[in-house]
C-alpha cells in the first residue's frame, strides 16, 4: 500500500457568536496514491471545510494532516509554497472561482507566473494545459463570463493542474453544471488521473457520482466519520444507519424497484457545542442509552470502518 | 533571441485582453444616453475652461465701470457684475479653479481611499477596526463644517482648499470601496488565488481592485461634482479661493447682493455649477452601467 | 415554430364547450414564447403542446435553459411583462382559455385553482413576517373567511406539511431549509389548488430531506387528486412521482410518454444521451458517454432539429426542416426523423 495523504484526528472549530461551532471533528483516513477518495454527506456535515483544511485555506484547530509521510499541518513560508505547488484544489463554483477580469488563460498562466516559471516554459506549458482539458484555441483569450459553466470547469481543472501536482482536492466539481456536461467533466478527471496518476479527494453530495469516480468512500455526518470502506463494499453493504438511510433515499432510475425506504425523522441538528455522544442520535431509529457515550471508528469487515456502538446487532 | 521569439507571443495576450475589456465598457458606456451627453458637456466645460484665455472676451479683472451691472447683450454676453467685470469672461476662469478643485480633490481622496479601503477590507479584523474608528470620527463632523476647519488651520487659497476637501471625502470613498471589496473576498477567485501562493499584495493588486474598483471610479465622478459644490459654498461664505480669483461660488456670493434687481450676476455662474454638476452625476450613473463585465454589451 | 405537431393537427373541438367530459384538465396548445434582452429575440418555448389529467403527475425533465420554467410561469401567467411575450398558443383549464383572461381573473385562478412551488424556498416567503400569518393572508386573499377561520386553517395547512402547530408565529429565518420547503408548499396548497406547478422543488435540498419531501408531495396530491407538474433535471425524482415524462430541449418536447415509455424505451438520441451521461446508482460503469457539444444558443436555434448539432446519428434530413412529432406507440410521441 502507498499512502500519500494521511489525516490523523483533525479538528476545525471556528468561534460564533453561539458557541464553538465543529465544523470537522476528529476526523481520520487515508488515501492512497492515484486512488480517488469520495467524501459525502449532506449539507452542513463539514466535507468542505475538510477540503478547505487539506489545501491550507484554513488552519486546522487540532489533529495532524501528512503528505509524502511529512507532517504538514502547520506548513509555512516556503514550506507551504512548494506543498501548493503539489496539493490543489477544484473549486464548486465555475461561475465565482474565475476572475471575471481575468481572460481564462492569465488565470490558468497565473499559478505558474508566480512561481516565476521561464516566459517560454510558461507559454508552452499553458498551451499544453489548454489542450489537456480540452479549451479550443479560439477560447484562449476569451473571459470567464463568455464561456458556459462546463468551459469555466475546464478552466478550473486547467488552473489546479498547472504547476504537476500529485493531489487534487475536488470540492463539488461537478454540482452546478448539467447531467450532460456533467459527464464531459467527471471523464475528463478520470483520464487526467489515469494519464497522471493524479490522486483525488473527491467532495460531494451526490451519491451516484462518488460512486462513480471513487476507490474509496468516507460518509461523513455533523463533523464525523461514521463510515469508510472501499466504494462497491459500502454502497453493497452498508453498515452504519446514517449511510443506510443515505443510500436509500437516492430516487433510483430503475421504475420498477420499489426502493424500500429508510426514512428519518427531522434534520441535521446543530453543530455548535454538540454533545458527546453519537451525532446522528436524535434521527436514529436505533437508537439507546449507549448511543450517548462517544463512539469509535471501528473496523466492522476488513477495510470496513463504521463509528456506531450497535452496529453488529443492527446488521445481524 | 529564442526568449524574444517567444516574448513577442505572449506580448499579444496581454495587449488583446486589455483592448477588449476597455473596449466592451467604452461600448456600454456610448449606448446610454444620458451618459454620453453628461461625457460631451462635461468636456466642453473642460475645453471652454482650459482654453479660457483664448476665448474669453476680456480678462477676468478687466474692469469697466461704464457697465457695471450691465445686463446680458451682444458685448457682454452674460452681462457685467458690480465692478463692471464680464461676467462671460469670468465663468470660463473660474471653471479652472473649480474643475481643478473637483478633480485633484476627488483624485486625491480616492488614492487615499484606494490604500485605506483595501487595508481594511482586505485585512480586516484589527486594521479594519482601527481605520473605519478613524473614519467615523471624520465622517461624525458635518463635511461643510470639517473643510471650514480645515480652511481655517490651512488658510484660504486654492491647494488649502483642496486638501481640505479632499480629506473630507476620503471616508466616503474609503468605506465604499471597503464594501465593494467585502463581497469580492468571499469568492471563490480569492481563494484560489491563495492557493495559487499569490502574496497578499498581488491578490489585491490583481484580483481585489480590478473587480471592486468600479463602485469608486462611479464616486470619483458624483464626488468631484459634490466637491465642487462644497467648494462653491466655501468660497461663497469668504473661505477658500479669495477674490479677485473668479471662482464660481464666489461669483455667487458676489452677487447674492444684487440679486433682486440685477438677477444675471448669480444666474449664469448658477448655472454653470449646476451643468457641471448635472454633467458628472449623468457620466457617473452611465459608468455604473458599463462598468460591469458580465452586461453583454 | 412546429406547426406539424401531432397534437395540434386534431381538430381541436369543444374547447369552450365546459359540458364536454372527453376535455382534458389541463391542456397546453402550440405555445410560443420569447424573451427579448439587448435586442436579442430568445427562443424561450417552441411550439409546446402537453395536456394532463386531475390526480396524474406529469414530469418536465430538461438541462438548465431547455424552457421548463417559461412553460410554468405561462401557466400560471407571471412571466415578466416588459422583456417576454407569448407569441402563440393557448393553456385551457377545464376548457377556460388562460391566456385570454384579464389580470383580474388571472388573479383569482392564481393560487386558487393554479399554485406553484419554486426552486428557492427563501424567495416565496417574507423574512419579515411569521410563517403562519402569511398562509393564513393567502387563504383570507381567496375566501371570504374570518381571521380565526383562516389561522385555524393555516394550522392545519402546517400540520399537513408536517410542521407542528406551534410553530405558527416563528419567522422564516427559524426554519431550516426543508422546514422553510415544507412551509412554502404549505401556503401554495392552502387554497387547495387544483393544478401545482413544482419548479425543482427538492433540487437545493439533501438527499434524505429531499426523500421527505417528495413523499409528502405525492401524499398530499392523492389526497387532493391535484394534477401536478413537476420540474426537474434529476430522472431519479421523475421515476419516483410521475406518471407521465416530457422531454424539453431548446423549448420543444422531444419526448412524450408515459413514465415506462421514456424509461425503458427511450427513442430520441437526446433522450438516450441523458440516460448514458448519468452515473447509476445501481450499475457500475467505468466510463460514462457524454452528449457531446453544448446545448443550442436559444437567441439562434439550429434550423432543423435543434439537437442536430450534437446528435450522433444526425443526417442532412435532420438540419434542414422542423422535425414533426411522430407517434411511435399509442400515447408515446418523438421529435425524430430516424426512429
Amino acid at each position: 500500500m502507498n499512502t500519500l495523504v494521511e489525516v490523523k484526528d483533525l479538528k476545525k472549530y471556528f468561534n460564533t457568536p453561539g458557541g464553538q461551532l465543529h465544523a470537522v471533528d476528529g476526523v481520520s483516513f487515508k488515501i492512497q496514491k492515484g486512488k480517488t477518495m469520495g467524501v459525502v454527506g449532506e449539507s452542513g456535515c463539514g466535507k468542505t471545510t475538510l477540503g478547505r483544511l487539506m489545501v491550507h485555506l484554513e488552519e486546522s484547530t487540532g489533529g495532524n494532516i501528512y503528505f509524502e509521510g511529512k507532517d504538514i499541518t502547520h506548513a509555512k513560508g516556503i514550506e507551504l509554497k512548494k506543498l501548493r505547488q503539489k496539493v490543489r484544489i477544484i473549486f464548486q463554483d465555475p461561475f465565482s472561482s474565475l476572475n471575471p477580469r481575468m481572460t481564462i488563460r492569465s488565470s490558468i498562466q497565473e499559478p505558474l507566473r508566480i512561481a516565476r516559471n521561464p516566459v517560454e516554459e510558461m507559454v508552452m506549458r499553458t498551451n499544453q494545459l489548454m489542450d489537456m482539458v480540452g479549451i479550443d484555441t479560439r477560447l484562449h483569450l476569451s473571459f470567464p463570463h463568455e464561456l458556459d459553466g462546463g468551459r469555466r470547469q475546464r478552466v478550473g481543472i486547467g488552473r489546479a493542474l498547472a504547476p504537476n501536482p500529485s493531489f487534487i482536492v475536488c470540492d463539488e466539481p461537478v454540482s452546478a453544471l448539467d447531467v450532460s456536461i456533467q459527464a464531459q467533466v467527471l471523464n475528463l478527471l478520470q483520464d487526467l488521473q489515469q494519464e497522471y496518476g493524479i490522486t483525488y479527494m473527491f467532495i460531494t453530495h451526490d451519491l451516484s457520482v462518488v460512486r462513480h469516480i471513487s476507490d474509496d468512500i468516507c460518509v461523513m455526518y455533523l463533523g464525523q466519520l461514521v463510515e469508510t470502506s472501499p466504494s462497491k463494499e459500502l454502497f453493497k453493504n452498508p453498515l452504519h444507519p446514517y449511510t443506510k438511510a443515505l443510500l436509500s433515499a437516492i430516487p433510483s432510475t430503475d421504475i420498477y424497484k420499489k426502493p424500500k425506504r429508510i426514512m428519518l425523522k427531522g434534520e441535521l441538528s446543530s453543530p455548535i457545542n454538540p454533545k458527546p455522544g453519537c451525532r446522528f442520535l436524535p434521527r436514529c431509529p436505533y437508537a439507546t442509552d449507549a448511543c450517548r457515550e462517544p463512539q469509535k471508528l471501528e473496523e466492522i469487515l476488513p477495510n470496513h470502518f463504521a463509528s456506531c456502538c450497535r452496529v453488529k446487532e443492527i446488521n445481524d | 533571441m529564442v526568449k524574444n521569439v517567444h516574448e513577442t507571443v505572449v506580448e499579444p495576450t496581454t495587449k488583446q485582453k486589455k483592448s477588449s475589456l476597455f473596449k466592451q465598457t467604452m461600448k456600454r458606456l456610448f449606448t446610454n444616453k444620458g451618459a454620453v451627453i453628461g461625457l460631451v458637456v462635461f468636456l466642453i466645460i473642460v475645453f471652454l475652461s482650459v482654453f479660457a484665455p483664448l476665448i474669453a472676451p476680456y480678462g477676468y479683472t478687466d474692469m469697466d465701470i461704464a457697465s457695471r451691472f450691465a445686463a446680458p447683450s451682444k458685448d457682454h454676453l452674460f452681462g457685467c457684475d458690480s465692478m463692471g467685470r464680464d461676467i462671460f469672461s469670468r465663468i470660463l476662469y473660474g471653471g479652472r479653479y473649480s474643475l481643478q478643485i473637483g478633480i485633484i480633490a476627488s483624485g486625491c481622496a480616492a488614492i487615499m481611499a484606494v490604500f485605506i479601503g483595501s487595508a481594511a477590507g482586505y485585512f480586516g479584523g484589527k486594521v479594519d477596526n482601527a481605520l473605519m474608528r478613524i473614519l467615523d470620527v471624520i465622517q461624525a463632523i458635518p463635511g461643510m463644517l470639517l473643510s471650514i476647519a480645515i480652511s481655517a488651520v490651512l488658510g484660504n487659497g486654492l491647494y488649502e482648499t483642496i486638501i481640505a476637501l479632499a480629506i473630507g471625502n476620503v471616508s466616503t470613498m474609503s468605506r465604499i470601496l471597503r464594501g465593494s471589496i467585502l463581497t469580492v473576498r468571499k469568492s471563490e477567485y480569492i481563494d484560489a488565488a491563495v492557493v495559487d501562493n499569490s502574496s497578499n499584495l498581488r491578490i489585491i493588486r490583481k484580483h481585489i481592485l480590478p473587480n471592486s474598483i468600479s463602485p469608486l471610479i462611479v464616486q470619483i465622478t458624483m464626488g468631484c461634482a459634490h466637491v465642487i459644490l462644497v467648494a462653491a459654498s466655501l468660497s461663497f461664505i469668504g473661505l477658500g479661493v479669495q477674490p479677485p480669483e473668479p471662482e464660481w461660488g464666489a461669483m455667487l456670493s458676489a452677487g447674492r447682493s444684487y440679486i433682486r434687481d440685477y438677477p444675471h450676476m448669480t444666474l449664469f455662474p448658477g448655472i454653470a455649477i449646476m451643468l457641471t454638476v448635472l454633467s458628472l452625476n449623468l457620466l457617473g450613473d452611465g459608468l455604473r452601467d458599463a462598468l460591469d463585465p458580465k452586461q453583454k454589451r | 415554430m412546429s406547426n406539424n405537431n401531432v397534437k395540434t393537427t386534431e381538430p381541436v373541438v369543444g374547447v369552450n364547450d365546459k359540458e364536454n367530459i372527453n376535455e382534458p384538465f389541463l391542456k397546453v396548445e402550440d405555445l410560443v414564447v420569447e424573451y427579448t434582452s439587448y435586442g436579442e429575440i430568445i427562443h424561450a418555448v417552441n411550439g409546446v403542446s402537453l395536456q394532463l389529467e386531475r390526480g396524474k403527475t406529469l414530469g418536465l425533465v430538461g438541462e438548465t435553459g431547455a424552457g421548463k420554467t417559461t412553460i410554468a410561469k405561462s401557466i400560471l401567467g407571471i412571466l415578466p411583462k416588459f422583456s417576454s411575450s407569448i407569441k402563440r398558443g393557448q393553456v385551457f383549464i377545464d376548457g377556460q382559455d388562460l391566456l385570454s383572461l384579464p389580470e383580474k381573473e388571472m388573479q383569482k385562478i392564481r393560487g386558487n385553482k393554479i399554485a406553484m412551488i419554486f426552486q428557492d424556498p427563501m424567495t416565496a416567503l417574507n423574512p419579515i413576517i411569521p410563517v403562519g400569518k402569511q398562509i393564513s393572508e393567502a387563504i383570507q386573499l381567496h375566501y371570504n373567511v374570518s381571521a380565526k377561520e383562516s389561522a385555524e386553517r393555516a394550522i392545519e395547512m402546517l400540520e399537513m406539511a408536517g410542521i407542528t402547530g406551534e410553530r405558527y408565529n416563528d419567522y422564516p429565518h427559524q426554519f431550516s431549509g426543508g422546514m422553510k420547503q415544507r412551509v412554502v408548499i404549505a401556503m401554495a396548497l392552502a387554497c387547495r389548488p387544483e393544478l401545482l406547478l413544482a419548479d425543482e422543488p427538492t433540487t437545493a435540498l439533501d438527499v434524505t430531506i429531499q426523500a421527505q419531501i417528495l413523499e409528502m408531495i405525492k401524499e398530499l396530491r392523492d389526497k387532493f387528486n391535484m394534477a401536478l407538474i413537476l420540474i426537474t433535471h434529476d430522472f431519479g425524482v421523475v421515476a419516483e412521482l410521475c406518471d407521465e415524462v416530457a422531454v424539453v430541449y431548446a423549448g420543444e418536447i422531444i419526448e412524450s410518454g408515459t413514465k415506462e415509455d421514456i424509461f425503458i424505451h427511450p427513442t430520441h438520441p437526446y433522450t438516450i444521451g441523458l440516460f448514458d451521461s448519468i452515473p447509476h446508482i445501481d450499475s457500475d460503469a467505468d466510463r460514462l458517454k457524454p452528449i457531446a457539444g453544448l446545448p443550442p444558443n436559444p437567441a439562434v436555434l439550429p434550423k432543423g432539429c435543434h439537437f442536430s448539432p450534437r446528435c450522433p446519428k444526425a443526417t442532412d434530413e435532420c438540419r434542414d426542416q422542423p422535425i414533426p412529432m411522430v407517434e411511435t406507440s399509442p400515447g408515446h410521441f418523438c421529435r425524430c426523423c430516424h426512429i
